[in-house]
């Protein structure tokens, strides 16, 4: 074809190409600042001003009754026997503005709950049984029964949380494992459209959903991944958890293994070569995003401590080759004489899988797992009992930071789903009860903080300026502050003891701490825990 | 010089290397490539312990081994299940999975021992086999491969919904524990830092003894021959009594069990994964060693799966913190490489393999005719604007979440789009379509983020990042048949997945937000309604584009490629640069909907793109419809709609038995529905109009200067009324059978049809015992579908069979075969990829276990034809036509014949070889055997019969004495005695010097018997009875001509001069050669042709006359010599080249395009005189496409009409009959206007008469175009009337050349190819 030819017939489409090229280049579709500012939404200001003729909520500290008929008074909270429970409130009247935000209307505030699906549920059954982490149905029995109770005990300025469940479109381990990303997305519109001020899924919440709940600028409780500060904050006002982050959690490891590990002999393995070694560190991460970070995170803590680990491995979770995965990291860890693995992932089902190959493999070096919200899921005595009875050579050499259990009937949350649950009503399993108290009791504290203008900026606000708990709660010592959306603050360091009785459901057992049960709070890790001897585990004295 | 030319064929014969020769020289080449490959091991091992960051200990390897073997047992599989029925199975590692589950399942929850739990496991797989083949494969034995392809992923996803629901069917408390599955056995060793158990021993033993017992099962024993065989040609297998269908579940129960022994010895190494899908990752690697293994090798893939093991255990051991992302992207760098290292290998062999694997039925379009009339135009319109109005205002009443369902649909429908230009067009699989999404997504992601780019140009960067990348990708895959693209595909999505889209290695290309864009700072796309129009209006561009594309000389060029490759190559198209368009559109689509699809999650989070989502837009695809866009976005809709509205099992099940009833019951998707419905309308709406009236307007409305000469258009027309003829012929009744007492078979009032139409009229025949019956008539005749009707193949609809006083209409061709009805079909009859000596084996199945009857028949089926012992141990694909048919013959020996039907044994082959087969008949006769033999060739039938059958339009027009026929001048005035005297004519133009051929050579008698061996002239007699000017319309060769061009009269003996170095020729080929293995197939031949001269090249099967044509066209490289055109050196350059420099071919079966309409196939043709071929200009409709197609449509036209194909011009090719597919190709020839043209026995396949228009035919295109020709023909009349000179070809030498009637009276030619025998001479006459 001539040049002459080529200009002739393709003109049109030159001058066209040429034109779009121009103006789409100089009309951009997302101006820099809009790309930018939404990264940065959402600030927590501590002075926000009402909307004119909302009538305020009460100065703090101011006294007379709450709606439940308490008395305030200095010291006394909401919910006068809980120790996680907001300041008191006394009861409130007037105009509370009406629907200050997507979800909430005069009387009432909307809250939506995803059940759990999933192909693989199966599965995950085969691998953590149902009796251990509930069903739906058991979710929203004891949600709505924690809500019923707290709509009663809270100050919500003339509204009622009002819940409202919906069958996802997302399969929630292909979500954790990358897929069902559009199914997610439509299940954070499905609850936009139910009128969701905030999603209480608990643990059926992945980071996808959690991510495209916040795109949809609505509130979520995320509770089964880790994420450090830098990447909750990326998603205010939209994000909380419970905790720990991994920024906690690395604290509370790093200080453990820099402190009371490194250079001393790896005496709680099993292997009797490991025991008089001394200790040489491994790290275990799931390759996820998140993780890659906190697992970076750790180590730089690590090396604070002149810490540097001599293997790490990371493996996906999927499950076709998550098995040779599995087994070459376990053998690059034997290879490599590691003493003392730090499992450094949440999911509830990798640990065990580990430990089983590890004592397939003849290897029983210590374990130190991560801590969070679920403890790595070792907190749990009928969880760790169902990993005992998988790899009971491995789980008498592990440790993890954590808060140890009390008797579940003494506890807040069992108490709270006795007086909201009709009588023949089926909680959720002891393990899981927490997981649907603990965020439930933070929306409502936070709510009742934001005073009558609800919104997810005064939610944020009010959630950054709740009172720290009171001691030796169910979840440890809970903190709140600037830029805080994961309150936990305190563990105790905890080891697997067979032939202890748990304390939860009385059977043999459990987990037993460290130190006669001293707390340590994540930020003062490093000062907190003794230097230079061993830790008090495992009927040692330190 | 007789005795000197005798000589040298001999040493030509002798060149053939000898079976003992080959067998040695093959097992040293064997040894020296495992030798080396054992060093390259050993190196390799070597530098991964120096180099790699973790060395690779021999534990590790050990390990790398186990696991290898472990996925060998899934390759084993998947090359046994391709091996015989010619699919990958997608389905083999689910069965596996399935299988393994099982096992766990008896142990963790019934509490069973590993040994009471592996039978049982093992029993499951085994079963599962064999249901697959009983309820899916047996259902759509008949369907392409492509569909029986894509219903193993429907299969895979039945059994992942099997194994999801598996655990809560059986209880999920019994599950809790799988750490009690293991081989109960204490034993184990340490090997560097791996322990070494039982489990691991047990795999080491097992799958070793697994691969030597399968290559023996299926090298060494009757079944495993007989299930090889039965791939090759299922319908040959089945006449042969081989019982083809419990051979199918055979290779099923086998390929399943495999796969249940891998998966069962894994779980205990390895866990299991109870209750979930294994999916498409699994299959990675053991396809990977699949590929590499050529899909057929056992040895070479188990080597490969060892070889992959290792090194996917050396990078996990290195490289710990990223092993799946590198583990994924060194596979696929392996398969790459791999490929581009692989050559590309074509032998006739393998050609039998491709065909029409994977051509899929498009959409009938409207024809051309219905298009002027009014109410199809309004329809035309008014259907897509009714659909528009609908999605574009039904939204408006929808909520959020709907619309972003729908918006996620429109996206996926992009997806479908974009696999319909690759698989539905192209014929290519992608089994990694979502990773170009992905790869288009991340693309998108970071130019919004990073470089805050406007959308619509960050989506069309993405979608030439997608271009590009599957340019990237198709480049070495493409060069080879489509299962290797699926491979590639798959390798590729995997890391692309893992680590291309992962933001721990590429953060800044994987944003994990990307806020929605502001449209022109008015429509929000964080609004669903807004978005959904955007990608509503993208999922139109590329409808837009894609239907563009379809319908320019872009989309005819990929559609051709994929139906002939060879034939789109011979019109100047280049295969490789079609399907490269073809996928680099598909890509760019595919990248486009990634940008939008990002945008939608608003960010790249990991995991996203997992190939399973590739399998998961495949199944759209499929299920809406391969041929159409508008099919596939309706798959789209459903699978998507399935996936949104489903969980867990239901899922899969939904999926897989949606995707399996449509393919067993709609093959061509649900979109086809719809065109169904249209084309109901649009016939009712044609049937109230004047068609005829229509038709004149569309003619004189064309713009066309193309015409062709008067002769050629009486030819044409007269070959299509010749066409005409046979399918309007008055029909007749039966006569005879009921005269015949004790036939030993009969057929009774049978009635037959194909499809809706009907074949079979009410025939009634007979044939006696020990009688050789010859059943004659014109193509079409219902000749075959008799034979069909007697040998079992097709069921008739009404009427009896009786076989020696039994009805067996009922029978099975096996049961037929049982009782000595033996069928030898025409043409190919043999099992290509099986040796000759196992095809006599093969043969030799009813009576398997009579070792000494077996042997006595090989040796006697060798003793009668000498030259298949000497290929002995060669692929039967490789013999020559002559010698497969003589192999067809031979295994019918082993048979224990009572009555064998013989269809076209003439059909194809040199005069030569049909005399000695004509022999060998006769000698089958007088032992006894009943034969009746189906001919298009009276002189055949002439000679071997003394009864012969006339069909004609399904009905039998005559029975009674082969030398009665003569006598009904009603049937066969204008067909066999005109054709027949002029074979007589031939025969005496051989032996007297009388002129060759002439359509007023009368004469009537036949040539007796007695004439046998004479009128062989001497040397003395050449150039006698050369015909004069006048007969041929131009000056004869003279001996002045002979010679041109020939390197080596030497040899010849005759000292012919090469051609004078200032004489310019059209064509001209020097000394080439080419040998195949060993056998030489062309040997230093020359040869040279004027403008307008015309060569005919004659020769025995297996001469090398293909071969030569394929060095001059490009198909094949020689190892020496050069091929000019026009005086250029060509030798260098692609067929494609060639084709544009003015080479034209038509191949020998006449096939072209089989599944494109004749106007298109035509459009085709004129490749060379498109003007705009730019398919980025075809699809975006630019105004000089516009004029160009306009040109190209109107020259079809024109020329469908000059050549009275005008009726012709929306059917398929493949509806078309013989006859009429030859004129079309010949009008293919007029459209390409070559210089050059090879014709490879263009007879072939069509009646007598028929053939002699043909003649007139060529010869008016070759007045016409004034181009030179080459003519490859077994009918000695046509190309004695046709050429002006002649060479005769043997052994892959030429060993005469002059003038036709020099030629034919040369003893050689003689010798070598006409023989002496009197019958065979007559016999020359068209196949």
């Amino acid at each position: 074809m001539t040049v002459k030819k080529v200009v002739v017939r393709y003109l049109p489409f030159t001058i066209f190409i040429v034109a779009l090229v121009l103006v789409l280049s100089f009309v951009p579709s997302i101006s820099k600042s809009t790309s930018s500012a939404s990264n940065s939404s959402g600030t927590g200001s501590s002075n926000l001003s009402l909307p004119p003729g909302v009538t305020p909520q009460l100065p703090s500290g101011s006294k007379g009754l709450t709606v439940a008929g308490v008395k305030c008074a200095p010291g006394v909270r909401q919910i006068p026997w809980s120790k996680y429970a907001p300041e008191c409130e006394p009861a409130w009247h007037g105009n509370n503005g009406g629907a200050t935000a997507p979800g909430v209307t005069g009387s009432t505030i909307t809250i939506t709950y995803r059940e759990f699906v999933s192909t693989d549920l199966s599965e995950i059954y085969s691998l953590l049984p149902k009796q251990i982490i509930g069903t739906n149905s058991e979710a929203v029995t004891t949600l709505k029964a924690d809500i019923k109770v707290f709509n009663k005990y809270f100050e919500l300025y003339g509204r009622h949380v009002v819940l409202k469940s919906f069958t996802g479109k997302g399969d929630l381990i292909q979500e954790m494992t990358g897929g069902d990303q559009a199914q997610a997305e439509a299940d954070a519109v499905t609850a936009k459209s139910l009128g969701a001020f905030a999603d209480m899924s608990l643990a059926d919440t992945s980071e996808f959903y959690t991510s495209a709940l916040a795109d949809q600028h609505v509130i979520a409780f995320p509770l089964l991944y880790l994420q450090n500060r830098a990447a909750y904050r990326q998603e205010e006002p939209y994000i909380y958890t419970p905790g720990p982050d991994c920024d906690s959690a690395n604290e509370a490891i790093a200080a453990t293994v820099g402190n009371a590990m490194k250079g001393l002999p790896a005496v709680f393995a099993g292997d009797p070569q490991l025991k008089t070694k001394t200790r040489t560190f491994g790290i275990i991460y799931n390759d996820n995003p998140y993780a890659q970070t906190c697992e970076s995170d750790l180590v730089n803590s690590l090396k604070t401590y002149n810490v540097s680990p001599a293997k790490v491995g990371s493996f996906n979770f999927t499950p076709q080759n998550l098995p040779e995965q599995i087994i070459n990291i376990i053998e690059q860890m034997k290879a490599a004489g590691i003493t003392t693995i730090i499992f450094a992932d949440e999911d509830p089902v990798s640990p065990g899988l580990f430990m089983q190959q590890a004592q397939a493999d003849n290897y029983h070096p210590e374990w130190l797992f991560l801590p969070s919200f679920t403890g790595g899921n070792i907190d749990a005595d009928a969880l760790n009992r169902h990993f005992a009875s998988e790899a009971p050579q491995e789980m008498s050499h592990v440790i993890v930071p954590g808060i140890a259990s009390s008797k579940a009937s003494s506890q807040e949350d069992y108490k709270v789903f006795k007086l909201g649950a009709p009588p023949k009503a089926k909680p959720l399993p002891t393990y899981s009860l927490g997981w649907a108290y603990a965020p439930v009791m933070l929306l409502f504290s936070a709510i009742q903080q934001a005073g009558p203008d609800l919104t997810p900026t005064t939610f944020e606000n009010a959630f950054h300026h709740l009172t720290d708990s009171a001691p030796n709660g169910m979840f440890g010592q809970w903190n709140f502050g600037p830029n805080i959306v994961d309150p936990a603050a305190s563990f105790q360091l905890l080891w697997w003891d067979p032939n202890a009785i748990s304390n939860q459901d009385g059977l043999k057992g459990a987990m037993e701490p460290c130190f006669s049960g001293k707390q340590f709070l994540f930020a003062k890790a490093r000062q907190q825990i003794p230097v230079g001897s061993q830790l008090a585990c495992f009927g040692s004295n330190g | 010089m007789r005795a000197r030319k005798e000589l040298i064929l001999t040493e030509r014969t002798l060149s053939y290397r000898t079976l003992t020769d080959r067998t040695l020289t093959d097992r040293k080449r064997l040894a020296s490539n495992w030798g080396i490959a054992a060093i390259c091991v050993v190196v390799v091992w070597v530098m991964a312990g120096h180099f790699m960051p973790g060395g690779l200990p021999f534990g590790i390897s050990l390990q790398g081994l186990v696991y290898g073997a472990l996925n060998a047992m899934t390759a084993m599989g998947l090359i046994l299940i391709y091996r015989s029925t010619r699919i990958i199975n997608f389905a083999q590692a689910e069965i596996g999975g399935l299988c393994a589950s099982f096992s766990v399942i008896m142990v963790s929850g019934s509490h069973l021992t590993y040994f009471e739990a592996v039978p049982i496991g093992l029993v499951v797989g085994l079963a599962t086999g064999a249901l697959v083949d009983l309820i899916f494969m047996r259902r759509l034995a008949n369907a392409p491969r492509l569909i029986v392809t894509v219903a193993t992923i429907g299969i895979a996803q039945l059994l992942g919904a099997i194994e999801l629901a598996l655990p809560s069917l059986y209880g999920n408390g019994g599950l809790s524990s799988v750490s009690n599955f293991h081989f109960p056995s204490a034993v184990s060793f340490h090997l560097g830092p791996v322990l070494f158990k039982s489990d691991e021993i047990v795999v080491m033993v097992v799958v070793p003894i697994m691969l030597v017992a399968l290559w023996w099962f299926l090298g060494r024993t009757d079944v495993g021959i007989a299930i090889r065989g039965s791939a090759d040609a299922k319908d040959r297998a089945t006449l042969l009594g081989i019982p083809v269908k419990k051979l199918s579940m055979i290779s099923w129960i086998v390929a399943a069990g495999l796969s249940a022994v891998g998966s069962i010895l894994t779980v205990p190494i390895q866990g299991a994964n109870v209750g979930s899908v294994v999916g498409p990752e699994a299959l990675l690697l053991p396809l990977a060693a699949a590929v590499i293994g050529g899909m057929e090798n056992l040895s070479v893939a188990f080597a490969a799966s060892l070889g992959l093991g290792v090194f996917e255990e050396a990078i996990r051991w290195s490289y710990p913190q990223s092993q799946t992302a590198a583990v994924d992207v060194g596979a696929f760098v392996v398969i790459l490489v791999a490929l581009l290292v692989r050559r590309r290998r074509r032998q006739r062999a393998d050609e039998i393999e491709l065909g029409d694997v994977y051509n899929v039925r498009e959409i009938r379009p409207i024809p051309v005719l219905a298009k002027e009339l009014f109410e199809i135009k309004l329809l035309r319109y008014l259907v897509p604007s009714i659909v528009l109005a609908l999605v574009v205002f039904l939204p408006l009443i929808a909520s959020d979440s709907r619309i972003l369902l729908i918006s996620d649909m429109a996206i996926y429908g992009i997806i479908a789009v974009s696999l319909v230009v690759l698989t539905g067009w192209a014929g290519q699989i992608s089994l990694g379509q979502f990773a170009f999404v992905g790869v288009g997504g991340a693309t998108t992601g970071a130019l919004l983020v990073h470089d805050h780019l406007n959308i619509f140009l960050a989506l069309i960067i993405a979608g030439i990042v997608g271009a590009l990348g599957a340019m990237v990708i198709g480049l070495p895959a493409l060069r080879f048949p489509g299962l290797y693209l699926a491979a590639a595909t798959l390798a590729f999505a995997v890391p692309v997945n893992t680590y291309l889209l992962s933001s721990k290695y590429f953060p800044t290309l994987n944003p994990s937000y990307i806020p929605r864009p502001l449209l022109v700072k008015r429509f929000d796309l964080n609004h669903p309604l807004d978005f959904y129009y955007l990608c509503l209006g993208v999922l139109v561009v590329a409808f837009y584009l894609a239907y563009n594309l379809r319908r320019s000389r872009a989309g005819r060029a990929v559609v051709a490629v994929r139906d002939n490759d060879k034939a789109a190559s011979a019109y100047g198209i280049s295969p490789l640069r079609s399907k490269l368009v073809a996928f680099a559109v598909s890509g760019a689509l595919a990248g486009a909907a990634g940008g939008l699809y990002v945008v939608g999650l608003q960010g790249i989070q990991f995991g996203g793109f997992d190939p399973e989502l590739s399998i998961v837009v495949f199944t759209m695809v499929v299920v809406g419809g391969l041929g159409t866009p508008l099919g596939a976005v309706l798959g789209a809709a459903y699978v998507y709609g399935i996936q949104y509205w489903l969980h867990g099992a239901w899922v899969y099940l939904a999926s897989s038995t949606g995707l399996l009833l449509v393919l067993m019951i709609i093959p061509e998707g649900i979109g086809s529905q719809f065109y169904k419905l249209r084309d109901l309308v649009v016939r009712q709406i044609i049937k109230r109009h004047d068609i005829q009236s229509i038709r004149g307007k569309v003619v004189s409305q064309l713009d066309s200067d193309l015409k062709v000469s008067e002769a050629t258009h009486r030819a044409a027309i007269r070959l299509g009324a010749l066409e005409d003829l046979e399918l309007s012929a008055p029909s007749a009744h039966g006569v005879g059978a009921s005269e015949i007492e004790n036939p030993l078979i009969k057929c009774e009032s049978i009635t037959g049809f194909y499809g809706e139409t009907q074949v079979l009229f009410d025939i009634d025949c007979a044939v006696a015992p020990g009688e050789v019956v010859a059943l004659l008539g014109t193509n079409g005749a219902g000749k075959s579908t008799l034979l069909k009707v007697m040998n079992g193949l097709i069921v008739p609809k009404s009427g009896k069979v009786i076989f020696a006083g039994e009805d067996i209409t009922s029978w099975t061709p096996q049961q037929r075969a049982k009782v000595g009805l033996v069928t030898v079909p025409g043409g190919r009859g043999v099992f290509p990829s099986l040796t000759v000596e196992e095809n006599l084996r093969l043969a030799g199945w009813l009576n398997r276990h009579d070792k000494k009857f077996i042997e006595d028949s090989i040796r006697k089926a060798l003793d009668l034809f000498p030259s298949l012992e000497k290929r002995f141990a060669t692929r039967a694909g490789l013999l020559s036509g002559g010698e497969q048919q003589m192999l067809t013959i031979g295994q019918a020996m082993l048979c224990k014949p009572k009555l064998m039907l013989i269809d076209e044994l003439s059909m194809g082959l040199a005069p030569a070889v049909v005399g000695e087969l004509l022999r060998v008949v006769r000698t089958l006769a007088d032992s006894g055997v009943t034969v009746m033999v189906v001919e298009q060739s009276v002189n055949v039938a002439t000679v071997i019969s003394k009864r012969a059958l006339f069909m004609e339009r399904g009905r039998i027009r005559f029975s009674g004495p082969t030398p009665s026929l003569a006598q009904q001048p009603e049937l066969l005035k204008s067909v066999f005695l005109r054709a027949a005297s002029k074979a007589r004519k031939a025969r005496s133009a051989v032996s007297n010097g009388a002129a060759v051929g002439g359509h007023d050579a009368g004469g009537q008698d036949v040539a007796g018997p007695d004439k046998l061996g004479k009128g062989v002239a001497g040397p003395d007699k050449l150039g006698q009875g050369v015909a004069g000017p006048d007969k041929l319309g131009k000056g004869v060769a003279g001996p002045d001509k002979l010679g041109k061009g020939v390197a080596g009269p030497d040899k010849l003996g005759q000292g012919v001069a090469g051609p004078a170095l200032d004489e310019k020729f059209s064509l001209e080929v020097q000394n080439v050669s080419k040998s195949y293995g060993g056998v030489i197939a062309v040997s230093d031949v020359s040869i040279s042709l004027k403008e307008g001269e015309i060569l005919g090249v004659i020769g025995s099967n297996g001469a090398g006359k293909t071969t030569l044509f394929d060095i001059c066209s490009g198909f094949v490289v020689p190892d020496r010599g050069k091929v000019f055109i026009d005086g250029r050196d060509v030798t260098n350059l692609g067929p494609n080249w060639r084709a544009r420099n003015g080479l034209g071919r038509v191949f020998q079966e006449s096939r072209i395009f089989p599944s494109m309409t004749v106007s298109e196939a035509l459009a085709v043709a004129f490749e060379t005189h498109v003007d705009v071929k730019d398919p980025l200009a075809s699809m975006l409709r630019l105004g000089a496409v516009i004029d160009s197609e306009k040109v190209i449509k109107d020259k079809c036209q024109a020329l469908l009409e000059q050549l009275g194909l005008g009726r012709w011009h929306d059917s398929y090719v493949a509806e078309l009959s013989t006859g009429t597919r030859r004129i079309l190709e010949l009008g293919c020839v007029m459209a390409h206007d070559p210089k050059v043209l090879l014709l490879d026995e263009p007879s072939a396949g069509i009646a007598q008469r028929e053939s002699e228009a043909l003649s007139e035919l060529l010869r008016g295109i070759a007045d016409q175009t004034r181009a030179s020709m080459v003519i490859i023909e077994h009918d000695v009349p046509l190309v004695s009337s046709v050429a002006d000179h002649l060479v005769c070809m043997h052994l892959g030498e030429i060993i005469s050349r002059g003038s036709t009637a020099e030629v034919l009276n040369d003893p050689l030619v003689v010798d070598a190819y006409l023989g002496r025998d009197e019958e065979t001479l007559v016999s020359a006459g068209p196949a």
